[in-house]
């Protein structure tokens, strides 16, 4: 049975591959930029901005100029999450939707193995490749913070990696689920994406507008809070709840439909 | 070894198949024989497992194809009526997936090699047949005791065709099961040992080939020199004759073709053919 573990990192090698090598670079970059970011007053810079504007890009939890809040606002709270949670998108989907298209998952299927196999392997292999983007994601520029002698919290650091992985389990667990249902790529890719982009519009509005402000936990990204994680070194409960939630459930449900859905196309 | 009762499905409102009565012995050849649409792949496909029976059971061995399709599959080889396999995946890399999934690929290098496939090659630039070769090695290489074979020469050349048979026999002879579907009645004829016909999702008669060719119609087509004295074929198996154009007749024959060929050796005989009956024609005998 390893033989379909082997099958599933050889058919995305390349994507995980350039997707690792653009996220390390990214991070390298960062990390050569922020000894000069320290360098400007950026605070003074920002002051000249309307608190709501600063607000809707990034939130005030945290200093701009601390390596938390640099590292949050440049890479973490947008192109870090666009990048996997786009990667991850995708990948589920292909995996859970285009053999069901192709038709290959008849033949694999009808090999002895049971449903729930073939769904358990593909759903540990996506958690494992989760667990890997979250790591490969943030602890490179953690050790090159280090080998820099900045000055940083490791905790927040890794309380910000259990959050974030946290966060994209529970993108991919959703996606899973919805694949599984539709079997086709469009409609779950389109759904998580709609979650996403208005939970993140949402969030962003609240911060800057007090009316909106009593609604953001109806979006997702109230619990992928990074600056407060990053700022006060915890991971708020309700984010474990809501998280784990959406884990849970739509693992369950994804078990329990693919295991009695007919397979004829 | 294969058994069914009532089995019945239905996408929806679509009928697949209905109230399906089956029973196939142990070492047997079993044909299910039916027009496009009459439940041959619908029947198979909850044979594996694949779908789920909105009504009734089947059973492979005294596994019940659904509940623990695992177990039947342990038995079973399956060749889909429409091959779709890994497309950037090789011949061998498939035989090997499968081998390590499975377990057991002892035939493999010998089916190559009868089947002509070459292994090297990626699914994606494979033709039809070969295709279709491959999935014919992937499903028999580990020697399954029951073989479930949708359509399993479609694509095959005639040679690769007789190639396939003498391995179905072979299967036969080392005791293996084997259910194939087919809508090509002599196919049906050649191999197997008893036959199903289907229609509409129904099961119309389960039949000994050896009866099936009995009763069947066959169109005769010959050209004699000259005119023959036509009394001589007013015999009770010729249902029909007629004259085509000069010399030239068409006769229906039904049953034993003896008599008939006899009463062609009386006559000079220029060209002569013979005409398989249609499954329509089949299902028209059966419904009379
Ligand atoms: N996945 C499906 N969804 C809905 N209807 C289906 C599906 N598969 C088959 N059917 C319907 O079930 C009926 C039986 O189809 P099936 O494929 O079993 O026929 P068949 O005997 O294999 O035909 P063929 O010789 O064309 O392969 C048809 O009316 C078909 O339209
Ligand atoms: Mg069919």
């Amino acid at each position: 049975m390893i033989a379909l573990t082997k099958k599933f990192f050889n058919d995305h090698k390349l994507g995980i591959i350039l997707t690792t090598i653009g996220l390390v670079f990214y991070q390298w970059t960062l990390v050569s930029l922020y000894p000069m970011m320290q360098k400007i007053d950026i605070e003074a810079l920002l002051k000249n901005y309307p608190k709501a504007f600063l607000a809707f890009f990034g939130g005030t939890e945290l200093s701009f100029t601390s390596l938390e809040g640099f590292f949050n606002t440049e890479y973490l709270s947008l192109m870090y999450m666009i990048i996997v949670a786009g990667y991850l998108i995708t990948l589920v989907t292909s995996e859970l939707t285009k053999e069901v298209e192709n038709g290959t998952l008849e033949s694999l299927l009808s090999l002895p193995v049971s449903r729930a196999t073939v769904l358990g392997y593909k759903y540990v292999n996506i958690t494992l490749l989760t667990a890997f983007f979250t790591i490969i994601g943030i602890v490179p520029f953690m050790l090159m913070s280090v080998a820099y002698d900045f000055s940083f919290s490791i905790k927040a650091f890794l309380m910000v990696t259990l959050l974030t992985f946290l966060f994209f389990m529970a993108i991919a667990a959703l996606t899973t689920a919805l694949s599984v249902f539709f079997n086709e790529r469009n409609k779950p890719t389109s759904i998580v994406l709609f979650i996403l982009g208005y939970g993140y519009i949402l969030n962003s509005l609240g911060q800057a507008f007090s009316k909106v402000k009593n609604y953001r936990f109806l979006g997702i990204f109230y619990y992928y809070s990074t600056a407060k994680t990053l700022g006060h070194k915890t991971i708020a409960t309700n984010s474990y709840v809501v998280f784990g939630t959406i884990i849970i459930v739509s693992t369950i449900f994804a078990f329990y439909w693919f295991n009695k859905r007919d397979f004829a196309n | 070894m294969i058994s069914t009762s009532s089995l019945t499905k239905y996408y929806g409102k679509t009928r697949g198949v209905d109230g399906l009565g089956l029973k196939v012995e142990q070492a047997e050849i079993f044909g299910l024989l039916g027009p496009n649409g009459a439940g041959k792949t619908t029947t198979i496909r909850l044979l594996m497992g694949l779908i789920k029976p909105t009504k009734g059971s089947a059973k492979i061995d005294k596994f019940d194809c659904w509940a623990q399709s695992v177990e039947v599959k342990r038995i079973c080889g399956y060749i889909p009526g429409d091959v779709r396999l890994y497309q950037k995946y090789t011949g061998s890399q498939l035989i090997k997936l499968y081998r390590e999934v499975r377990g057991g690929a002892k035939l493999a290098d010998e089916l190559t090699q009868r089947l002509d496939y070459d292994p090297s090659k990626k699914v994606k630039s494979l033709s039809k047949g070969n295709r279709q070769k491959l999935a014919v090695i992937l499903a028999l290489m580990h020697k399954p005791d029951v073989l479930i074979l949708d359509e399993p020469t479609s694509g095959l050349d005639p040679l690769m065709q007789q190639e396939f048979y003498k391995i179905l026999k072979e299967f036969k002879e080392d005791g293996s099961t084997v259910l194939v579907s087919s809508h090509f009645l002599p196919e049906i004829e050649h191999i197997c040992d008893r036959v199903a016909i289907v229609k509409e999702g129904k099961l119309i008669v389960i039949e000994d080939v050896g009866e099936l060719g009995g009763k069947h119609v066959k169109h005769l087509e010959v050209t004699f020199e000259k005119k023959p004295n036509i009394k001589n074929y007013q015999l009770p198996q010729v249902t029909d004759i007629k004259e085509l154009i000069n010399n030239t007749y068409k006769m229906k024959v039904k049953g034993d073709i003896n008599p008939v060929l006899q009463a062609l050796c009386k006559d000079k005989v220029k060209d002569l053919s013979f005409e398989h009956a249609s499954l329509e024609e089949i299902f028209l005998e059966y419904y009379q």
